[in-house]
């Protein structure tokens, strides 16, 4: 008897075990929701002192790297994909838990939602990322319709399928969004969403809207709650309506937003209004219609973050090695924008301040018949540590530093680094240079020039990929 | 609620735990309401059928063994005159829900040649799931009573529950009073506490949940739409959703009858097996004694053999196999190209038998050897094409369906598209493939064990060391938990036989 029964619980350990495994592996990670709130979890007790809340609107708007920057803020964004109110509360409910803010930030973009219930995978996004507890399980009841909470109860039957597109960030912890090739997760990720490539944007004056729609019943009922659950709690909060491409309709609703916060004497902010007074370049800050750059986040957030320093009492938290992750993902950040700064560059010269950067690896080649180069692109290649004449050749090189060296004939050179695998290789059938990046053939800019793959070894990222066209007078082009 | 959902993965570890542990007596009354209750949360009015037909057939058995033991002159057409009663009964009911507008149809079809429509409405009955397989079981015991083979069930709650036992209400397999119930009649004397038998139990129901929810569902896929787009696909992609349809079935309906195995082995029951490796069959003859065998032995002893089987000529036996095929076929479905699948197996059975001399003479003649391994497998593989092209009466839709589909197959050769990557495109890409591929695997060498060693997988297990039992069992659980097809984005496919 002793015997059956170790024996069941020997094989039911072992299957438990796993299965938890496989759970894991599985389940879903995604960086616009899940992720934001399940590393809020590697945060330290009561080191958040401005939780933002709010859909996509606030995750890639409010950069937690500026804030400390600029005024020693210790900030995070609990943002999820579109947001509902009612997430807003129960997230704010969880955070509460542990973390008591000096002050909550409500990105109200979702005041102006109709919905009755989330789309099914916003309300994964929305709620996968909590820890079970009855807080999440009122969480999930209240994102679904009735007779579907089971669907999001069980939350494996959701992605339990997803071995088809299992990557690296599925196995291994702290790495991230393998896509962006960001190691984004772990206890510095503050929640941002760092973007990338602007696109112009009309920030509609709606400064004449000045009737109500009125909320959706249930939006309200949550908004009200999300106020009334941080004033029970002794937590100034503020509702800001950050810039984006607004319509007239959704104005109207901001309207009866801010009166309803006007009831509980909280400040509404809406930055759509009095848009252009920010002094903000709607053709750069943008990435699309909703969202923001990383350097338009990092314009905006010094704004806000000038407001609410002004207007609340936050602590400056500069100094205090318990902060240090914030001071990390700061620099991260900051290494990020450089590099956005770089790949908005097309002025040889402006290029070659922005690659003087000790974290970048430079991996340069030259390709076609070449010709006369001009001066400043042998200035240029001078400054990066290309000083000899060169044909068809690669180098990796790092503060003017050549690390490898491929010409023609030569074998192969491999770089292994912590996280990437480098291939630099001379084609013996196109006899034309070929970069490997994870096994990746990577594309040439420019097939007469010179090629410079920018690649940040501190943050990780392919930072930029650009080339200087013999055939188009040394253009830059991307 | 179907084996592989969220409910019957609640309800089944509930029922298990009061049933063990509530007073011996109060068994078979706490195993009815669980039977009931799993009935009707199908469609909790059909419970009335169901109830209905576990009346008549526990209180005609009752008359019938009345009648035996009274020694009336007229006691033989009595108890005939109550079986047929029964039997008209019972049969009329499922008749009624399963076939009525099957018969409407198929006679406006036959009158609209002559112009003329007698029945215009449809009678919009929901059929009962499982009505098939409980009406039959329900009348081999009144026959079986009527026979003498077995005495009366004088406990109403054990005869109810042996009719409504909910591991094979269903869809089977389909029980017989002489083993079923004869358990049931010791049902307080079971020694529920018997670790082995209840680790074969669960072996048997992971076994059959790896079956349908990694296997039949995943092959469903590609059969779905196989069949759906019949009318644009060539040969490879047909034969493929054919023997594709093949394993479907098989799959379906084999794991099905082991979870019901596995979980009333769990209760202290022993079903009888239902399946045993049928694909493996050297003729249709053996197909079918290893295929859905409760279902050919029940057809067997109640129709068959009354029929005169093969005891009245050749010429009578054909005709008596032909009846009995035609009428399971339509006992799977009311539609013609049941029928016609039914009759389709029964023609294969009676050329077989009227050529059998004829081709033991050419094979003699030709000094064919007919005991080695290549002969058996070759007629392993003819009886399995011969059993495939029958299925495909059974998916299509229609007989016009079915004949368009073979008649594609020899018109539109595409032998290229076995090898240039376009059948990854039929439903189920490429690593869907390769999962549905080492599935494959996995049942044939379970089926090869049985086929070779006549051990059943738990038996098998239960053999070797430790270790490996318990890696079988992982790996077939982490299989159904990463691979199996349930969620929101799989559209649950029904049991195939829950239309019967």
């Amino acid at each position: 008897m002793k015997k059956t029964i170790c024996r069941i619980t020997g094989f039911l350990i072992i299957l438990l075990l796993i299965l938890v495994s496989l759970n894991k592996i599985l389940a879903f990670k995604f960086s616009d929701g899940v992720s934001n709130v399940s590393n809020f979890y590697n945060q330290d007790d009561n080191t958040i002192d401005v939780l933002f809340l709010g859909s996509s609107h606030c995750f890639t708007t409010f950069n937690n790297g500026t804030l400390w920057d600029e005024y020693g803020i210790a900030s995070y964004d609990m943002g999820t994909a579109l947001q509902p109110m009612w997430n807003s509360y129960y997230l704010l409910k969880e955070v509460l838990k542990n973390q008591k803010p000096e002050l909550v930030v409500l990105e109200g973009y979702a005041t102006a939602f109709d919905i009755e219930y989330s789309q099914d995978s916003r309300i994964i996004k929305n709620t996968y990322g909590m820890k079970w507890s009855k807080n999440k399980i009122d969480a999930i009841m209240a994102s679904s319709e009735e007779g579907r909470h089971l669907d999001f109860l069980l939350d494996y039957c959701q992605y339990h399928s997803r071995y088809k597109e299992l990557k690296k960030a599925d196995f291994f912890e702290n790495y991230g969004n393998q896509s962006t090739g960001y190691n984004w997760f772990g206890k510095d990720w503050k929640g941002h969403y760092l973007m990338d490539t602007s696109n112009p944007v009309e920030v509609m004056d709606v400064s004449r809207i000045d009737y109500e729609n009125e909320l959706n019943a249930r939006t309200e009922e949550y908004y009200r709650k999300t106020i009334e659950l941080a004033q029970e709690n002794g937590i100034p909060i503020v509702v800001i309506i950050a810039p984006y491409g607004i319509s007239d309709y959704e104005q109207s609703k901001f309207v009866a937003a801010e009166r309803i916060a006007g009831e509980y004497n909280v400040n509404f902010i809406n930055y759509n209004l009095g848009f252009d007074e920010l002094g903000l370049d709607p053709d750069f800050i943008f990435h699309d219609n909703w969202h923001m750059t990383a350097l338009g986040a990092h314009a905006f957030t010094s704004i806000v973050g000038e407001y609410l320093k002004s207007n609340y009492t936050i602590s400056d938290r500069r100094g205090d090695p318990k902060y240090d992750s914030w001071q990390r993902w700061a620099d991260y950040t900051r290494q990020y924008e450089l590099g956005q700064m770089l790949m908005n560059c097309y002025d040889l010269e402006t290029i070659k301040s922005y690659l003087d950067n000790p974290n970048y690896w430079l991996i340069v080649s030259t390709d076609g018949e070449l010709g006369e180069s001009s001066d400043k692109v042998r200035s240029f290649m001078a400054d990066i540590g290309i000083t000899e004449e060169f044909s068809k050749e690669i180098w990796l090189l790092q503060s003017r530093m050549q690390l490898e060296h491929v010409k023609e004939g030569d074998s192969d050179a491999y770089v292994v680094t912590k996280d990437r695998d480098i291939c630099l290789r001379m084609s013996e059938e196109t006899y034309s240079p070929e970069i490997y990046v994870d096994n990746n053939l990577q594309k040439n800019k420019v097939t007469n020039g010179i090629n410079v793959i920018v690649y940040n070894a501190e943050t990780n990222i392919f930072t930029d990929s650009f080339g200087i066209d013999y055939d188009n007078g040394y253009a830059v082009v991307r | 609620m179907q084996f592989n959902s969220i409910d019957f993965m609640l309800f089944f570890p509930i029922v298990l735990a009061v049933y063990f542990i509530i007073p011996k007596k109060l068994r078979a009354v706490w195993l009815l309401i669980a039977s009931y209750y799993f009935y009707m949360s199908w469609n909790a009015k059909y419970a009335i059928l169901i109830g209905g037909s576990t009346v008549i057939t526990y209180l005609s058995g009752l008359m019938i063994a009345r009648i035996n033991r009274s020694d009336d002159d007229a006691s033989y057409k009595k108890k005939r005159w109550v079986m047929i009663v029964c039997i008209v009964i019972n049969l009329g009911i499922l008749a009624l829900f399963k076939y009525m507008n099957f018969a409407i149809e198929s006679i406006n079809d036959i009158l609209s040649v002559l112009n003329i429509r007698i029945i215009e409405r449809r009678i919009d009955l929901l059929l009962p799931v499982g009505i098939s397989f409980y009406t039959f079981q329900a009348l081999g015991y009144i026959i079986d009573v009527y026979r003498g083979d077995i005495e009366e069930e004088k406990n109403f709650i054990r005869y109810a529950l042996f009719v409504s036992f909910f591991p094979q209400l269903v869809a089977g397999p389909i029980e017989r009073s002489k083993n079923l119930l004869n358990q049931m009649k010791n049902i307080e004397e079971l020694r529920l506490w018997n670790a082995d038998r209840i680790t074969s139990g669960a072996i048997l129901m992971v076994w059959g949940l790896f079956l349908k929810m990694v296997l039949a569902d995943r092959v469903a896929l590609l059969v779905d739409y196989v069949f759906d787009n019949y009318r644009m696909l060539g040969s490879t992609e047909l034969i493929l959703g054919a023997v594709g349809f093949s394993i479907q079935i098989y799959c379906d309906f084999y794991s099905y009858s082991t979870v019901a195995k596995g979980a009333a082995k769990i209760m202290g029951f022993e079903l009888m097996d239902n399946f045993n490796t049928p694909y493996f069959a050297r003729n249709i003859r053996d197909f079918w004694s290893r295929w859905h065998i409760s279902l050919s032995t029940w057809f067997k002893d109640y129709l068959y053999i009354p029929l005169g089987g093969n005891r009245k000529g050749k010429v009578r036996k054909s005709l008596n196999l032909m009846i009995v095929f035609l009428v399971s076929g339509l006992w799977h479905g009311a539609s013609w190209n049941f029928v016609a699948w039914g009759g389709i197996h029964g023609l294969y059975q009676v050329v077989g038998d009227w050529t059998y001399s004829t081709r033991k003479k050419i094979c003699e003649r030709l000094s064919i050897k007919t005991e080695c391994m290549s002969w058996k497998l070759l007629q392993m593989f003819m009886t399995f094409v011969m059993v495939v092209f029958a299925w495909i009466f059974f998916r299509a839709d229609t007989i016009t369906d079915a004949l368009r589909f073979i008649k594609r197959i020899v018109i539109r050769p595409t032998p290229w598209k076995m090898v240039n990557g376009d059948i990854y495109m039929l439903g189920l890409d490429r690593s869907e493939a390769h999962i549905l591929l080492i599935s494959l695997i996995i049942l044939i060498l379970v089926g090869l064990i049985r086929y070779l060693k006549r051990m059943s997988l738990d038996v098998f297990l239960f053999e070797q060391n430790i270790w490996f039992e318990w890696l079988v069992l992982i790996v077939l659980i982490a299989m159904i938990f990463v691979y199996g097809e349930y969620g929101p984005a799989y559209d649950a496919h029904q049991f195939i036989y829950f239309r019967f």
